[in-house]
């Protein structure tokens, strides 16, 4: 049974986030970049890593690691940032996501995508279009739409962006 | 080529709208000025002469039949009339459909213009001046006339490319015909031979003798779309006798030898520039202060004199451009403010109330895209005023108030803002009744108390705005959400304060530019921020000894003021290691003067901002990022928040019965 959204053969890139091998539709990626340096933006949420100088534009960077539930990168020699480009509430927005490694770009043929299992993945079932077999390895596609969706974003929005009780005396 | 015209034509046809509005609106004020009267009739004029030019036949028909009128009321054969007023701006408004019609948006009601010249010509008392075969150009009615008759020495010689955009010379000699009797000769001389010859090219020129009654203005006025490309001069010819004298002085003002002069009197020299050109400029500018800013980072490393007197040089010449080109973008509030008069004017009838609209600071400037985004939340608190603020004249007499409302506008720099003010004295807020209401929505908790300033943001929070039993008894709040939205798109803020019964003030704090500030780079531990320089006061050494003398009040004495100062390591939550001598800087806030330490102040810095984006549009205290000589990022901090939030936090632990409610309050209406 194949994926009901997926029906031509396309292109992914993956990326591992710690062993687990993730793939992304080529079409949303617009550039990898090597880890450069973040700035944080104070009393923001964790998984908010910051922003990034591209090229003259400031990119905001997320770790899907957290994104996740799973532990705060650390920076290695392979770490990356991809670079994807989607609509966001009617607006094209960039946002750099990090990455482990970032491994090849993949062809999939449709029958070689299932859907997505209820149970049993690491990460929120919705957050899987499906997942790619390749040899005897299983890939998680990402649907990066919705990871970074209106709702997901809310739930960041939802976090209490000033933590009360500062020490601060005037 | 010929688009490209009537695009010129469609944008010129709607500033001269403009200011035909402005015009007519002050005429509304002094009915007797002949002045605005004749404003207004140029632009009439104007709008006719070009439309008809341009193959507008529609709208320079329409424009004549008002022409016509203005012209009657120059003359003072008609009177300014409230009637005629409205049935004048219902016209310009129907011009402007026609405009839209033409630019391919929207349709012309036909019915709506024919029902407007009809009303017209009721009040002129006179027929369709223009019948349908008439060419467009000619029976000028408006000729202004000299008394007696002359003879006129006409020299045209068109521009080469006056064909091109679509002026043909013989209807300008034909509209000259019109005003009297014409002898033409045609000056072949400049034609060249076939093989060289252009066809698109004007070769030629008419000397011509007129004998008129009309002015020297009104022959002018018929080459006034070719007058800056064409060779014209105008001079009288001496009547045999009497008149040597005047003729002395008559040629030398009249003769226009550079083509310009006398109609250009009024007119600043200026050019059209589209607005994406000019935002690709300040694009550009952006990235030279960025790469500029890598440059002074070279250059000091380098230690070489030589590349670092260059280096000054460029940043010398960068401020100079940025300031520049930042400039360029800047406008007047006025034709914003103006456009606001015909709103209050409109609905002041539609809605029986006598309003009228001071304004004050119109010369203020803003940048463009400012200004772009500022109309909408205008014209929503403007209607809040007239329709909810400002009574009726019966129930203003009643509580002792003239019988005309007032609505003031005002604008005035502070620092790197504009403050816009719009106050009406009309009946105000009433606290409680939006506190109830507040607390029926579950805003805020019973027991909450909150000051009034915190009370009336509720007005602005969108779920509460529309309720529509708000409006019924407090009268306040449609479409306000709709403010607060575009009001913080601009980074900026919305104060509100009232009087019950005495009116309300909505003040507007919204920043000068969104592209390039004068910045104080600044570091706390690895980071760095940037701080408006034009909010920056002073900056003052604060040493262990001070902490230690000081007791952990975070107060420092500033030659004799007591000023407060917030750790920014502290208030970032960031690990630093405390150097020992700490630097405060002094901010005016609008909360007053607040000291931020830091651990070292860098100096100053050409900031371009760079929004943050979508996913960190909740985040108050940093209004947007900047780029420094090194490639890192920098953040921009907005003092005002900063303290506003470190307040709140502090309010929030003194008050802890209440701060539930007030976080429900900051996420509603983060001011």
């Amino acid at each position: 049974m194949s994926v009901t959204e997926i029906t031509d053969t396309r292109q992914y890139l993956t990326f591992k986030l710690g062993d687990e091998v993730y793939a992304t539709d080529v079409s949303k990626v617009r550039e990898v970049l090597d880890f450069t340096t973040i700035t944080k933006i104070p009393r923001t949420p964790d998984f908010m890593s910051g922003v990034i100088n591209l090229r003259g534009n400031v990119v905001p960077v997320v770790d899907l690691r957290l994104c996740f539930e799973m532990s705060k990168t650390v920076k290695t020699v392979n770490t990356c940032i991809v670079v994807v480009e989607m609509l966001l509430e009617g607006e094209t927005t960039v946002i750099g996501a990090l990455a482990d490694s970032v491994e090849e770009v993949i062809d999939l043929e449709p029958e070689q995508i299932q859907p997505p299992p209820r149970i049993g993945t690491q990460i929120r079932t919705d957050f899987i279009k499906g997942m790619g077999k390749r040899d005897a390895q299983f890939i998680m596609i990402l649907d990066m739409d919705r990871v970074f969706s209106a709702e997901e974003l809310s739930a960041v929005r939802g976090v209490e962006l000033i933590k009360p009780g500062t020490e601060v005396h005037a | 080529m010929i688009d490209k015209y009537k695009q010129a034509f469609q944008e010129e046809a709607r500033e001269l709208l403009t200011e035909l509005e402005s015009a007519l609106l002050e005429l509304d004020q002094n009915r007797d000025d002949r002045e605005i009267v004749g404003r207004a009739f140029r632009a009439l004029h104007t709008i006719k002469g070009s439309g008809a030019m341009f193959g507008f036949d529609d709208i320079a028909g329409f424009a004549h039949n008002l022409e016509t009128a203005f012209d009657q009321l120059r003359d003072g054969r008609l009177a300014a009339t409230s009637d005629l007023i409205n049935l004048t701006l219902a016209a310009g408004d129907q011009i402007k459909t026609m405009l839209d019609e033409s630019a391919g948006r929207g349709a012309v009601d036909q019915s709506r213009s024919a029902s407007i010249l009809a009303e017209l010509h009721q009040l002129t008392g006179m027929e369709d001046s223009r019948r349908e075969t008439e060419p467009a150009l000619t029976a000028e009615p408006d000729v202004p006339t000299s008394g007696s008759v002359h003879d006129w020495r006409i020299h045209f010689r068109p521009g080469p490319n006056i064909l091109l955009n679509g002026t043909n010379p013989l209807l300008l000699l034909a509209e000259l015909r019109g005003l009297g009797q014409l002898q033409i000769t045609l000056d072949t001389a400049a034609i060249p031979p076939l093989s060289e010859m252009d066809a698109e090219h004007c070769y030629l020129a008419w000397d011509m003798v007129l004998t008129t009654a009309a002015a020297a203005e009104a022959i002018r006025d018929v080459f006034i779309f070719v007058e800056d490309e064409s060779e014209l001069t105008i001079e009288r010819v001496p009547d045999q006798a009497a008149e040597t004298q005047a003729t002395v002085a008559a040629p030398a003002r009249q003769s226009v030898p550079d083509g310009r002069g006398a109609s250009g009197s009024g007119t600043a020299s200026s050019i059209r520039v589209s607005t994406e050109r000019l935002d690709q400029l300040v694009n550009l500018v952006g990235e030279l202060v960025t790469v500029q800013a890598r440059l002074s980072e070279v250059a000091a490393r380098r230690d070489d004199p030589d590349v670092r007197e260059i280096s000054e040089a460029v940043d010398g010449l960068t401020a100079a451009l940025r300031e520049n080109s930042m400039s360029i973008r800047m406008l007047p509030l006025k034709t914003t403010f103006e456009r606001s008069r015909r709103l209050v004017h409109d609905l002041g009838i539609e809605l029986h109330k006598d309003v009228e609209l001071t304004i004050e600071g119109a010369d203020t400037e803003l940048d463009k895209t400012v200004i772009d985004q500022l109309n909408d939340p205008l014209v929503h608190i403007i209607r809040n005023s007239m329709d909810h603020g400002i009574e009726t004249p019966e129930a203003r007499r009643a509580a002792g108030k003239p019988p005309t409302g007032t609505i003031h506008l005002s604008a005035r720099h502070s620092g790197a803002n504009v403050l816009i003010k719009i106050s009406d004295d009309g009946r105000g807020l009433d606290v409680e009744r939006v506190r109830t209401r507040a607390i029926e929505q579950g805003l805020i908790d019973g027991a909450a108390r909150l000051s009034e300033t915190e009370i009336f943001s509720f007005i602005l929070a969108p779920g509460f705005s529309t309720a529509r039993e708000v409006t019924s008894v407090s009268g306040r709040g449609v479409g306000m959400d709709v403010v607060r939205r575009s009001v913080e798109g601009l980074r900026g803020s919305i104060d509100i304060a009232s009087k019950p019964g005495a009116g309300l003030t909505v003040t507007l704090r919204l920043p000068l530019t969104l592209a390039i500030i004068d910045g104080l780079l600044v570091r706390v531990g690895q980071a760095h921020f940037v701080l408006p320089l034009a909010n920056s006061l002073e900056c003052v050494e604060l040493t262990r000894q001070d902490i230690l003398e000081s007791n952990g009040k975070h107060l420092a004495n500033v030659r004799g003021d007591l000023v407060p100062y917030i750790r920014l390591s502290e208030y970032f939550q960031m690990e630093s290691d405390r150097p020992d001598t700490e630097q405060i800087m002094v901010v005016e806030t609008e909360h007053g003067h607040y000291g931020f330490v830091v651990d070292q102040v860098l100096g100053d810095h050409q900031t371009v901002i760079k929004n943050l984006g979508r996913l960190y549009r909740n985040v108050q205290v940093v209004s947007g990022a900047t780029i420094l000589g090194d490639g890192t990022v920098a953040l921009i901090l907005d003092p005002n928040r900063v303290v506003q939030n470190v307040v709140q936090n502090m309010s929030q632990n003194k008050r802890s019965p209440g701060w539930r409610a007030r976080r429900s309050v900051d996420r509603q209406h983060p001011n």
